[in-house]
C-alpha cells in the first residue's frame, strides 16, 4: 500500500501518518491474536524444551528430551545406541494419510454440493446454506458418539442389514480406519462446502458460455474454466479440512480404537490426566506445526510465482 | 444472387414463467446475407439479445428454425455451432494469458500446436496487440480487453460472428474508434457479423443492413439510409434519429397525389405511391433538419406555418429549437450554425416554418 502512495516526499509523510492511524485501528485485533494465538504457541514452544514433571506439569530445566523421545529409540533403559523411533513417525504418517483421504472425499462430495447450491435460484440458496450448518447445532462430541452407535456391530445399520438377510454376521465398522475416515469426513465436510460455495457464487457464468461458444463441452468446461476460476475456494476448503483432520482427536478416539491412533490423540493423552508428559505433548505439537507451516509456505510461494508470471 | 448466411425462420421464444409466460420473440423471420454487417437494433427488452443467444445456442427455441448456410442448427449445442460470440462484458478467461485466451477455441478444435501458434499470432497482429500476448486480462484496459475478446472469437474463423453490445462498456472516444476498427475488420476478414446494439448512431455508422426490433418483433429491415429516410412506422421513426410526427387527415386527389391536412387546418400536398385508407388515422413524419426556420417576414404566405420559438439548445455544429405552432402542434427543428439565421433566433420569437415536401413520409400506425 505504501508503495502505491509514495510518489512524492509529501505523499510519503502523509502515507506514514495514514499508516500510523491504520496501525492504531488494528491494535485490538493484534491484542486478540497475541493473547489467543501467539502467546499460547510460545508457551508450548518453551514447554517442549523443559523437563517432565511426573504429576503433570513441567520442571524448569532445559532439555531436548522430548524431541529425542520423538525421533530416537534408545532401548528400554535408554542405554542402547540410538536408532530411529518409528512409533510416532508412523502415527504421523497414518494421520497424514487419513487427513489426505478426508480432504479428497470432502472435495469429491463437497464440490458438487457447493456447485448445486450456488447454481440454485437465489431464494433457495439461503435455505440450503442453513441446512449445511444444521449439524453445528449439536456438539461435535455428541455427533461423533451418535455415529459410534450408528455403525457399531449392534447398531441400526448392521441390525437392518441382518434383518434384511443381506449379511449373516455384522460388518465390522467400528474401530477401523474406515470409521475414522467416516468421522473426519462427516465432521469437516461443511468446511469444504462453504468456501467453494462462496467462490462459485462469485463465479461469472458467462465464462462457461464463452467456453461453450469456443467449442468446449461440459466436462471440459468444468476442468478448463470453472475449476481454475474457483481454485482459491477449493484450496481454502482443502486447507480447512486437511489441517483440522490432521490434529483431530474425537473421531480417532471414539471411532478408531487403539489401532487407529492419530496425532491429535497422541497430544491429547499427554495433557490429559496424571500420566501426561507435557513437554512431549508440546514437542509433538511443535513438530506438527512446523510441518503444516512448511506445507503452507511452499504453497504460498508457488501461488505468488504463478500469479506474478507474465510481468 | 446473394448467399444467405443465416435464415431466421418463424422463431418464437416464450419464457415459461409460472404465473405469466413472457413472449420474448413473436414469429421473427428474416435472412442475413453472406459477408454482411448486420445489426439488430432496438431498446432493451425488445428481444434482440434473446435472438442473438438463440443463434449462439444459449437459449432454446420455442418454435421455429435457425439455418446456417442451409443447415438447420436449431438443436445443436453451443459448442457444436460454427459461430462465435463477442460478449458484452468480454468474458475473457481470467486465469489464462491473452495468447491462451485467443488460442482457446483453436485448441478445442484440435488444431496442431503450430497451427494454433500461427493463427494466434496472426490474430494478435490483427488487433495490434502482439506485445501483450503474455499478459493476463486484468492487466489490460477495457478497450484492450475488448479487442482480445474480438480476436478470441475471430480466431476459429467462425461462419458468423455474433457481437452482443460489445462497445457499450467503453467510453465515447474509444467507442467511436472501435466502430471504425470493427467495420474494417469485418471487411478484411469477410466474416458475416451480427451486431446487437441499442445505440442507433452505432447501428447507422457500421451496418450494411439494420433490423429494427421492438416488442419481440422486427419493425423494419433495411440499409441505414433506408431506415432513416423511409421509416415504416411510428416506432422506427421515433427510435432512429429525431422525428416530428404529426397526425393528419388525408383527402385523395387525382393522379396518385393526395392532400393532407394538419390538425390546425394547414394543407400539405403530397405524392403518395400507395393507396391510403382515408378512414384510418394517419400521420406524417419529417426530420428536424428538413424544416427551415426563418423570422416571419412582412407578408408570410397564407399556407405557411407560423410558430413561436420555445427554447434553443446549442449543439456545436447545429442549434436545435422547439417551435410551438398551437396547442396541438409543436415541432423540433435544427438549423446549421453557419447560417445567418441562427444568430437571429431568440426564444419567444415568431418564426415561419417551411417543410421540405420531398422529405415528408407517411407512416403506418
Amino acid at each position: 500500500m505504501a508503495g502505491l502512495l509514495s510518489s512524492s516526499p509529501a505523499n510519503k509523510a502523509e502515507a506514514s501518518i495514514v499508516e500510523g492511524r491504520v496501525g492504531l485501528l488494528l491494535l485490538p485485533s493484534w491484542v486478540v491474536i497475541g493473547i489467543l494465538l501467539v502467546v499460547p504457541v510460545l508457551i508450548m514452544f518453551v514447554y517442549s524444551f523443559l523437563t517432565q514433571d511426573f504429576r503433570g506439569g513441567v520442571i524448569w530445566t532445559f532439555t531436548l528430551e522430548a524431541y529425542d523421545q520423538f525421533f530416537l529409540d534408545r532401548g528400554l533403559f535408554g542405554d542402547e545406541p540410538p536408532q530411529i523411533e518409528w512409533t510416532y513417525l508412523l502415527i504421523f504418517w497414518r494421520s497424514f494419510i487419513q487427513a489426505l483421504f478426508a480432504m479428497i472425499f470432502c472435495l469429491l462430495i463437497g464440490f458438487p454440493t457447493a456447485y448445486f447450491m450456488a447454481t440454485s435460484p437465489p431464494q433457495s440458496r439461503s435455505m440450503l446454506l442453513f441446512l449445511v450448518t444444521i449439524p453445528y447445532w449439536v456438539n461435535l462430541l455428541i455427533r461423533t458418539v451418535s455415529m459410534k452407535f450408528l455403525i457399531r456391530d449392534t447398531g441400526p445399520i448392521n441390525e437392518w442389514l441382518l434383518a434384511m438377510g443381506m449379511i449373516d454376521e455384522p460388518i465390522r465398522m467400528i474401530n477401523t480406519a474406515f470409521a475414522v475416515q467416516l468421522g473426519l469426513f462427516y465432521s469437516y465436510l461443511p468446511f469444504m462446502v462453504l468456501p467453494i460455495y462462496a467462490s462459485i457464487e462469485r463465479y461469472n457464468f458467462v465464462l462457461s458460455e464463452a467456453a461453450a461458444d469456443l467449442y468446449t463441452g461440459r466436462w471440459s468446461t468444468l476442468f478448463r474454466v470453472v475449476i481454475p476460476s474457483v481454485k482459491p475456494g477449493i484450496i481454502a476448503g482443502c486447507i480447512l479440512v486437511f489441517i483440522p483432520s490432521l490434529g483431530a482427536f474425537l473421531a480417532p478416539d471414539l471411532l478408531g480404537g487403539a489401532k487407529n491412533f492419530m496425532i491429535g490423540s497422541l497430544v491429547e493423552e499427554q495433557f490429559k490426566g496424571q500420566a501426561g508428559d507435557w513437554p512431549f505433548g508440546a514437542a509433538v505439537s511443535m513438530i506438527l506445526l512446523t510441518i503444516i507451516m512448511g506445507i503452507l509456505l511452499v504453497y504460498a510461494r508457488n501461488q505468488t510465482q504463478s500469479t506474478s508470471r507474465g510481468h | 444472387m446473394t448467399k444467405i448466411a443465416l435464415h431466421i425462420d418463424h422463431i418464437v421464444k416464450v419464457y415459461p414463467h409460472r404465473h405469466h409466460p413472457v413472449t420474448a420473440l413473436k414469429e421473427v423471420s428474416f435472412d442475413i446475407h453472406d459477408n454482411e454487417f448486420f445489426t439488430l437494433l432496438g431498446p432493451s427488452g425488445c428481444g434482440k439479445t434473446t435472438l442473438l443467444r438463440i443463434i449462439a445456442g444459449f437459449e432454446e427455441i420455442t418454435a421455429g428454425q435457425v439455418r446456417l448456410y442451409g443447415d438447420d442448427i436449431s438443436t445443436l449445442a453451443p459448442h457444436q455451432r460454427p459461430v462465435n460470440t463477442v460478449f458484452q462484458q468480454y468474458a475473457l478467461f481470467p486465469h489464462l494469458t491473452v495468447a491462451d485466451n485467443v488460442a482457446f477455441g483453436l485448441k478445442r478444435l484440435g488444431q496442431s500446436a503450430d497451427e494454433v501458434k500461427a493463427r494466434t499470432a496472426a490474430m494478435l497482429d490483427l488487433i495490434q496487440m502482439t506485445e501483450y500476448g503474455q499478459r493476463k486480462p486484468h492487466e489490460l484496459s477495457g478497450g484492450q480487453q475488448q479487442r482480445v475478446a474480438l480476436a478470441r472469437a475471430l480466431a476459429p474463423a467462425p461462419k458468423v460472428l455474433l457481437l452482443d453490445e460489445p462497445l457499450s462498456a467503453l467510453d465515447l472516444k474509444l467507442r467511436q474508434a472501435m466502430r471504425e476498427e470493427l467495420k474494417a475488420i469485418q471487411k478484411q476478414t469477410g466474416i458475416t457479423f451480427v451486431f446487437v446494439t441499442h445505440d442507433q448512431e452505432e447501428a447507422l455508422a457500421m451496418s450494411d443492413r439494420i433490423a429494427v426490433m421492438s416488442n419481440g418483433e422486427v419493425q423494419q429491415i433495411g440499409s441505414p439510409q433506408d431506415i432513416y429516410n423511409n421509416p415504416r412506422n411510428h416506432f422506427v421513426a421515433n427510435f432512429i434519429g429525431e422525428a416530428n410526427i404529426l397526425d393528419v387527415t388525408a383527402e385523395p386527389m387525382r393522379g396518385g397525389k393526395c392532400r393532407v391536412k394538419l390538425a390546425n387546418g394547414t394543407a400539405i400536398p403530397l405524392e403518395i405511391d400507395h393507396a391510403i385508407d382515408a378512414a384510418k388515422p394517419l400521420s406524417i413524419m419529417i426530420r428536424p433538419e428538413h424544416l427551415s426556420i426563418k423570422p416571419v417576414g412582412k407578408k408570410p404566405p397564407k399556407s405557411a406555418l407560423i410558430g413561436t420559438v420555445q427554447d434553443l439548445s446549442y449543439l456545436g455544429t447545429d442549434t436545435q429549437l422547439h417551435v410551438r405552432v398551437d396547442d396541438r402542434i409543436s415541432l423540433l427543428a435544427r438549423v446549421q450554425n453557419d447560417t445567418s439565421v441562427e444568430g437571429a433566433l431568440k426564444p419567444g420569437q415568431s418564426v415561419q416554418i417551411d417543410m421540405n415536401l420531398n422529405a415528408i413520409r407517411m407512416l403506418d400506425h
